[in-house]
């Protein structure tokens, strides 16, 4: 057996210990590395697992959004197509705000606050902000004095329309005025002995009065206001009391801008206006309850008007040459020195009154045009083998 | 010393396997997750697909019921509308009006049908036919159309000078944008 010096053994047991002192620490560093590898793997697979959670919830956001959307889209859509029809609809809990400016063009919709279509070419009277979990609308046609387009209406159970009924002669106006409107429409009528009270959360109300009943509502309840600051007031001028819907003006004010009303007895022409023509019109100013969605989507209106206007004049240039030149249907087509304008005449005429649009619009010059054109229309219809223009 | 060394390459030959499991079980982790990825991504775009299927059958719905009720186009007497009519000369005024002011009316048009070609066909007596609209884009706005969508929506046509009777066919044809 080999013998080793004291020396080697000294050395050996040397390394021994510094190898005892070595190896627990190198196993302690490799311990912590593999923790924090550990660690470091860890957070990445958490971050990667929550970025797709976040993204997969927008997305899921975004899809929920979009078919509400569309279905919202069909329904406006659809709906529009068929005059006289009132449909409810039961969505989730939604909230839709319209936005309509006239001047700058711009009409859309959004659901809270992002845009979810635009109703560029829709008539749509509707409040500024719908909230709930049903939805209302209501279509009319509008006929001035052709058929124009269908305008919609679009409203919930939180839109409440008041009236004052004082329950004797003034009372058939406003049973006209309501005439038509659907039963499911929350309308109160009020008088002297009830009125409602104020106003709860943020429903709206919108007070529908006739100029003449002006007097009467105050002398009934006095000096004090009984609309609060929040409500609408539209007030109805008729041009023609034997016809309210046929033409008049509509004055748009605020709960506040009727107390000043109250107080100061203020002339009703200081106060926001605009013209209606024809009962969707008229219905169009009550839902809106406000002048600025009135004007955009009746100016809308007009430019559909304006484009109908046109198609009637192609209509009445491609009919002449079928009809007899002898006939007196001609002349009531073409004009002449006897007939004086015919129809082609009368709608060039109209067709440069609404060059300026709705908001540019002389009022009692197209009534006039108009009027001329729905005697000259009956006249034709008379004639035989005469097609009338609509 | 030699059994010191041979534990030493025995101990890094552990730690190296050890390591490599790790390594695997990690990229083993990984191909899981991209497969995971992979399948539900191909299975959200068909479910992306079937829903773009339900919009376009939704837009060929409504574009038919606007067109099928276009004022333009129907029988009309004394203000009141023939629902199942259309006017041979509100026609021919229709296809004019869209040929020669289309400044004036394709926008309006295009917003309502977007890419579409509108076609009524007398069908009896007097076989012909109107094409009233066709949008197919411009050359800022080119459609590339890969498929169209047709619906053929039976109709009566009236003369309202002779008052004669035809029966004809409108033809619609939705075209789809390539993304």
């Amino acid at each position: 057996m080999k013998k080793h010096s004291k020396g080697y053994a000294k050395k050996t047991q040397k390394n021994e210990n510094s190898n005892v002192f070595l190896s627990p620490s190198k196993g302690q560093i490799a311990i912590s590395f593999n923790w924090i590898f550990v660690i470091i793997v860890g957070a990445v697979f958490l971050t990667f697992f929550f970025s797709i959670i976040s993204s997969q919830t927008k997305s899921s956001d975004q899809k929920v959004s979009a078919t509400i959307a569309k279905q919202f889209e069909t329904i406006l859509g659809t709906t529009s197509q068929q005059p006289g029809t009132f449909k409810t609809y039961r969505t989730s809990p939604i909230e839709l705000n319209f936005f309509c400016d006239a001047n700058r063009a711009i009409s859309y919709y959004a659901i809270k606050d992002y845009p979810a279509g635009y109703t560029t070419y829709d008539v749509m009277f509707t409040p500024q902000k719908m909230q709930g979990t049903s939805m209302f609308t209501w279509t009319q046609e509008w006929n001035y004095p052709f058929s124009v387009t269908n305008f919609l209406y679009v409203t919930n159970k939180f839109q409440m329309f008041i009236v004052y009924d004082p329950g004797d002669f003034g009372s058939s106006k406003v049973s006209t005025l309501l005439e038509d409107f659907p039963s499911n429409l929350t309308v109160y009528r009020m008088n002297e002995t009830k009125f409602p009270s104020s106003i709860v959360n943020d429903d709206v109300y919108t007070y529908v009065f006739f100029d003449s009943q002006l007097d009467d509502i105050d002398s009934v309840f006095g000096p004090e206001n009984i609309i609060t600051e929040k409500a609408q007031i539209v007030i109805i001028e008729p041009d023609l009391i034997s016809n309210i819907f046929k033409s008049g003006t509509v004055y748009f004010l605020t709960g506040e801008e009727y107390d000043d009303y109250l107080r100061l007895k203020n002339n009703l022409a200081s106060f926001d206006s605009s013209p209606y023509f024809g009962k969707a019109s008229l219905y169009g100013a009550m839902f809106s309850g406000e002048k600025q969605n009135y004007d955009c989507n009746m100016d809308k209106a007009f430019k559909r008007l304006d484009m109908m206007n046109t198609i009637n004049m192609y209509r009445v240039e491609n009919a002449i040459p079928d009809i007899s030149p002898v006939t007196n249907c001609f002349f009531l087509y073409n004009g002449s020195s006897v007939v004086q304008d015919g129809l082609k005449q009368i709608l060039g005429n109209i067709s440069e009154e609404l060059e300026n649009g709705f908001l540019g619009l002389d009022k009692d010059r197209f009534i006039h045009s108009v009027e001329l054109l729905e005697d000259k229309n009956s006249r034709v219809s008379f004639e035989s083998r005469c097609p009338g223009l609509y | 010393m030699r059994l010191f060394s041979d534990n030493k390459k025995f101990s890094n030959q552990k730690a190296q396997i050890q390591m490599g499991e790790t390594i695997f079980i990690v990229i083993f982790i990984i191909l899981i997750i991209v497969f995971g990825l992979v399948f539900f991504s191909k299975a959200e775009g068909e479910t992306i697909r079937d829903k773009q299927k339900q919009f376009r059958e939704l837009d060929t719905i409504t574009s038919a019921q606007y067109v099928a009720s276009l004022t333009e186009l129907k029988c009309s007497s004394y203000g009141a509308e023939d629902l199942s009519c259309f006017d041979k000369i509100k026609i021919k005024a229709f296809t004019n009006m869209t040929q020669n002011n289309w400044d004036l009316v394709g926008e309006y048009y295009v917003n309502k049908l977007g890419p579409a070609d509108i076609r009524i066909e007398e069908l009896y007596p007097n076989p012909q036919n109107w094409t009233i609209y066709n949008y197919t884009g411009t050359f800022d706005d080119p459609v590339n159309i890969y498929s169209g969508r047709q619906t053929q929506i039976p109709v009566a046509l009236l003369n309202p000078i002779t008052k004669e009777k035809a029966f004809g066919v409108l033809y619609l044809t939705l075209f789809d944008r390539i993304i």
